[in-house]
């Protein structure tokens, strides 16, 4: 039974609800496995929400279910982030090259 | 004398032009290449899980593949059975992590299983409501240890259900993983089981 609270949040997770978040967080944590990130406090995390959830301690699951959701998807998102930063500098490559053949082949052709 | 003629040097200028269209098609092509490197995950799902069923054993404090339960005694008037132990292991040989579900099912001396036809037959098997389930790192290794005991027993609702068979019972275990894309435990091919257990009945 959903508790409201001062600040009308509602609070207390069904056992659907603590399922769903844990299937998610491992869904995050399989994408950043692949990535090759290291993730293991993230898997001790799962770990025990799946736990809380077998002893029936529904709303602990799913806000560690949560946390881990959070947590990964922040990894995945600095992950992706540092490796396009090199590419950022593409364009600028571009028109460096571009600018060294025009002031060279001015100079030859001069 | 010098009887070679002198060649006439050609002067070649260079298509500054050509090159610099070649430059940019070849950096469009790393940069269509790179892309698609970014957001291709770099590690596939190729592996395997290990599952493996041990006994305990107490005067050499070991887990060991050996001295399994081939029988236990069933109390007719109590519709029980004496307890029966068993530990099993699971390693994580895939490339990525992977969650995990180990189920017991108890089922008729005469039920298949192989690879595919799993003991999805519920009339001649028992499945425990209670199965174990971990989500394990790569190379990880889940038991055995007290984690991984399984404890159960026959009880009148199993008796009923299998009834009595006299060539003996299968005690099965199945590994299960979760499959994201279907948002399901999917069975993963690997069981192990002890067949021909027998049920001893007194009343």
């Amino acid at each position: 039974m959903p508790v409201f609270n001062k600040t009308n949040f509602i609070s207390g997770a069904t056992k659907t609800e603590a399922y769903d978040a844990i299937t998610t967080a491992f869904t995050k944590i399989e994408e950043a496995s692949r990535e090759g990130i290291n993730i293991t406090q993230q898997i001790t995390k799962i770990n025990a929400a799946i736990q809380d959830y077998n002893n029936g301690l529904y709303d602990d699951a799913y806000f560690k279910a949560q946390e881990v959701i959070t947590e990964t998807t922040e990894l995945i998102t600095d992950l992706k982030t540092g490796r396009l930063f090199p590419y950022i500098l593409i364009p600028f490559n571009i028109i460096l090259v571009a600018a060294v053949i025009v002031f060279f082949g001015r100079n030859i052709r001069d | 004398m010098n009887s070679k003629k002198e060649k006439p040097i050609i002067k070649r200028e260079v298509n500054f032009r050509l090159v610099a269209q070649i430059v940019m098609v070849l950096t469009l092509i790393g940069i269509i290449v790179t892309t698609i490197m970014i957001f291709t995950p770099p590690l596939g799902g190729s592996g395997y899980g290990v599952l493996s069923v041990l006994t305990y054993n107490e005067t050499d404090e070991l887990y060991e593949t050996d001295n399994y339960p081939t029988s236990v005694i069933y109390n007719q008037t109590e519709g029980l059975s004496e307890n029966i132990t068993l530990f099993f292991m699971v390693k994580n040989q895939y490339r990525i992590a992977k969650f995990f579900e180990v189920r017991l099912k108890i089922g008729l001396y005469s039920l298949i299983i192989d690879e595919n036809t799993f003991g999805s037959n519920t009339s001649t098997y028992f499945h425990e409501e209670h199965w174990k389930n971990k989500v394990l790192n790569r190379e990880e290794q889940w038991g055995p240890n007290t984690q991984t005991e399984t404890t159960f027993n026959f009880n009148s609702a199993i008796f009923t259900h299998l009834g009595y068979d006299a060539n003996g019972y299968k005690i099965v275990f199945e590994l299960w993983e979760f499959d994201s894309s279907e948002n399901v435990f999917v069975f993963s091919g690997i069981f192990v089981y002890l067949t021909s257990f027998q049920l001893i009945l007194v009343s």
